[in-house]
């Protein structure tokens, strides 16, 4: 069996997680390879919890909320674009793989959106491989 | 004496004696000829202590947490005011309650290129214009300015401070044309080779001491995340995955703040290029959002702010959406 | 016994000796690490020897979350290890830790697979003051060998029996006393002898923790980790667990009594909340807790915290400050 890559993916409540429930719902195919957390809104997503999900393991991350405008809390999502733009700069300028880390807009009615972002994103670890780079691994001999 | 160093010390004097503030937080000679010491200053007489430093590289903005509940006034060069205005906008300092010295900044000298000079550093002589005269246990060198400033001065923006009370008179430095020139360095090499030099130039060679954070004048959180242990962030050896995590989130956290004063990279004993990840998002920051730290206390800050046309073609969805493939 | 090593013999030795033992060198002004050619003898590194004994990150045990899965505890490192270039002050600072570490087995393990080659500084450093704290470089105190960059050659003074052994594979020969021990001389003259810690033996302990001098001296202070892990005698650590799924390793690693977390209690209480509490500590437990325990101060005088201390506090500054409340 081919290797299938493990990828977190952060939720909003309102939106995404809606969606992704559609796609289920709809009997859409995509792979599976995602682990869904659900958050209240894309902004609660802070780069320590990206960081960890790879930390930990995860061989990619993704993020998903509301399109703009749509916002249960009327402006989360803006704040998160914003911080999620200079998160995505900053892992590329130190050549942390940039297409590990993606963000997404999904709405509640968007099912085959995201199916179709789920099985992009898949495809593009897929292409990257297993994550070694920031995957912490238990060393039991000491250093020097 | 440089004229400078009288100026800071009459001012002191007045701020002191007027009551304009009760302490003057500024810097002293150190202990070695390339090395200043932050000090505070209670009484006009002490003002003597006070110096202008070729060397002043720790950000007295730092010490302010310390003297809560007095009003401070403090020897502000660019960044030193920046950092108080951010500190303003983050409701930390309240404007009024501090005294901004400001000083148009002739940039300091890099401890570090002075002491690779020779053996033994006896003396250090800087005019704050064009020369510097290192005596060493060789002999006498000049040096010009320039070729021993600290690269955060070199790349500084704003040598003038932008926010002050009283503006001593004085020379500024230009603000540089070429700011980011050692982040787009980095920025032109491959991804593989990005993160060769993240590995060795920063995560190898960091030894967890949080210099870095505790000089940073802006990182004030009760808690700091590497603290935490219910979740623990950040595993506390120098595991490579763990102290890369660490310096990720550090530089993250000052995205927008950070006001480029260089005192995490003076601080740290291992000589790791820290400001080029906090240098980075400032670029970004500057090109994607137009947007400077620490220019305006009633500001709204960078994250705590949006415009409805930031961009978003780095989300994978609108890179879905140009391909037509949703 | 004292012999005589040219300098060109001093590559073909490493060499020989890298042969039959795991070799580490100061490699740059940065640290050590395995002999792999490069060599840094210009004065001492940045990093001090003790990582060798105290490591960055020690496995203690290891354990699984399965029934029935016993912990096991980890076998230190078994090979004999040559570490050639230790400053006689770093040296000594393994003998100071040694007086709280010895009943550890990590500790004596790594004692006993390792030797000591130690390197006399052709001149005292800016910073340096070992002689101040009682450290005499030329006495060998906690090596094997140890050398004394001299002319065109090293002298060589043998302590140990192990010494002797890494010697014979060498093209070192007998004498060179006379110039030894007259270099000695001359580099002792070098340092002024501080009647501080004198002073500092007789004060009463709470004079010094209630002198009104310790808020102003912890000022600039950042209460950043850089001193205690610079620093060949800090010997504080952390017990951490390192888990990831459903395995684990607990490892010692350094610990800075620097750190708010350091004193912080399970309940949140924190004896020592303030900064100045933890600044005062560092140089109490040096100069006064440790000295009044075992009869010397807990400092070497290599001068690294004054060297890198990013905000220039000067231990002589609190040296002098404690002697004369």
């Amino acid at each position: 069996m081919s290797w299938e890559p493990k990828i977190i993916a952060f939720l909003c409540n309102w939106c995404s997680y809606a969606g992704a429930d559609l796609a289920g719902v709809s009997r859409l195919r995509y792979p599976p390879s995602i682990r869904v957390v659900r958050v209240p809104c894309s902004s609660r997503v802070s780069p320590a919890m990206i960081l960890d999900a790879l930390k930990s393991g995860a061989d990619g991350v993704l993020v998903s909320g509301c399109h703009p405008g749509d916002c249960h809390y009327l402006t989360g999502n803006l704040y998160a674009r914003r911080r999620f733009y200079l998160l995505k700069k900053l892992l590329e300028f130190v050549g942390l793989d940039p297409e590990r880390v993606q963000f997404a807009w999904v709405s509640a009615s968007e099912g085959d959106v995201f199916a179709k972002v789920v099985t992009e994103v898949t495809d593009r670890i897929k292409a990257l491989g297993p994550n070694t780079k920031f995957r912490k691994v238990l060393r039991v001999e000491g250093k020097s | 004496m440089s004229t400078l160093t009288e100026k800071i010390r009459e001012a002191a004097q007045k701020v002191l004696a007027e009551g304009l503030a009760e302490v003057v937080l500024g810097y002293t000679q150190g202990s070695l000829p390339y090395r200043n010491r932050v000090t505070a200053v209670n009484t006009p007489e002490e003002t003597s202590r006070l110096i202008w430093p070729s060397f002043g590289v720790l950000n007295p903005a730092n010490v302010l947490h310390k003297l809560k509940g007095k009003k401070v006034a403090l020897i502000s060069p660019g960044c030193v005011s920046r950092a108080v205005v951010v500190l303003c906008q983050e409701g930390q300092v309240k404007r009024d309650e501090v005294y901004l010295l400001g000083v148009p900044c002739p940039g300091m000298l890099d401890p570090s290129k002075v002491r690779d000079l020779g053996k033994k550093i006896l003396r250090v002589e800087d005019d704050f214009k064009e020369k510097v005269l290192v005596v060493t246990s060789e002999g006498e060198k000049i040096v010009a300015r320039e070729e021993l400033l600290r690269q955060n001065c070199l790349e500084c923006r704003h040598p003038t401070p932008p926010v002050y009370d009283e503006l001593l008179e004085g020379e500024a430095r230009k603000p540089s044309p070429s700011p980011y020139q050692k982040v787009e360095e980095i920025e032109a090499r491959e991804v593989s080779a990005r993160w060769q030099w993240f590995q060795e130039a920063v995560v190898s060679r960091c030894i967890r001491c949080y210099a870095c954070r505790n000089a940073c004048p802006l990182c004030y959180c009760p808690t700091c995340f590497v603290d935490d242990s219910r979740p623990q962030w950040v595993g506390k050896t120098r595991d490579p995955v763990d102290t890369a995590l660490y310096h990720l989130v550090r530089a993250y956290h000052l995205a927008g703040r950070c006001v480029d004063c260089g005192s995490c990279e003076a601080a740290c004993p291992m000589d790791i290029p820290l400001r080029l990840l906090t240098k980075k998002l400032e670029k970004e920051a500057l090109s994607a959002f137009s947007f400077e730290s620490g220019l305006d206390p009633e500001a709204p800050l960078l994250l705590t702010t949006f415009r409805e046309e930031d961009p978003e073609d780095f989300m994978i969805t609108q890179e879905l959406k140009a391909l037509g493939k949703i | 016994m004292y012999y005589i090593l040219k300098r060109e013999d001093l590559r073909p030795w490493l060499e020989a000796i890298n042969r039959e033992y795991t070799l580490f060198v100061p490699r740059t002004r940065d640290g050590f690490g395995p002999y792999e050619g490069e060599l840094y003898l210009e004065g001492k590194t940045r990093l001090s020897a003790k990582e060798f004994f105290l490591p960055w990150r020690e496995p203690l045990l290891v354990y699984e979350a399965r029934p029935g899965a016993l912990p096991k505890v980890v076998e230190g490192p078994a090979e004999q290890r040559v570490v050639f270039g230790v400053r006689p002050c770093d040296a000594r600072g393994v003998i100071l830790i040694e007086k709280v570490f010895s009943p550890d087995p990590f500790w004596q393990k790594r004692r006993e697979a390792t030797s000591l080659i130690g390197l006399v500084c052709e001149e005292p450093g800016t910073e340096c003051f070992c002689w101040a704290m009682g450290v005499n470089p030329f006495s060998g105190e906690g090596l094997d060998l140890v050398l004394v960059p001299h002319e065109e050659v090293y002298l060589v003074k043998v302590i140990t029996e192990a010494g002797k052994k890494l010697l014979s594979l060498s093209r070192a020969a007998e004498g060179g006393e006379e110039a030894f021990l007259s270099r000695e001389k001359e580099f002792k003259a070098k340092f002024p002898v501080s009647p501080a810690l004198e002073k500092l033996r007789e004060k009463d302990l709470m004079t010094i923790y209630e002198a009104p001098f310790w808020e102003e001296l912890a000022l600039p202070c950042l209460n950043c980790g850089a001193c205690t892990f610079l620093c060949p005698t800090c010997y504080c650590f952390d017990v951490q667990d390192e888990v990831v799924g459903s395995e684990g390793v607990r490892v010692r690693l350094p610990e800075a009594c620097m750190f708010e977390l350091y004193s912080r209690h399970a309940s949140g209480h924190n004896p020592r909340r303030s900064p100045m509490a933890r600044f005062r500590n560092r140089f109490m437990h040096k100069f006064k807790y440790f000295l009044d325990e075992y009869g010397e101060p807990l400092c070497v005088g290599c001068g690294r915290c004054n060297e890198e201390c990013p905000a220039n506090i000067n231990l002589w500054d609190v040296v002098r400050a404690m002697s004369e409340v």
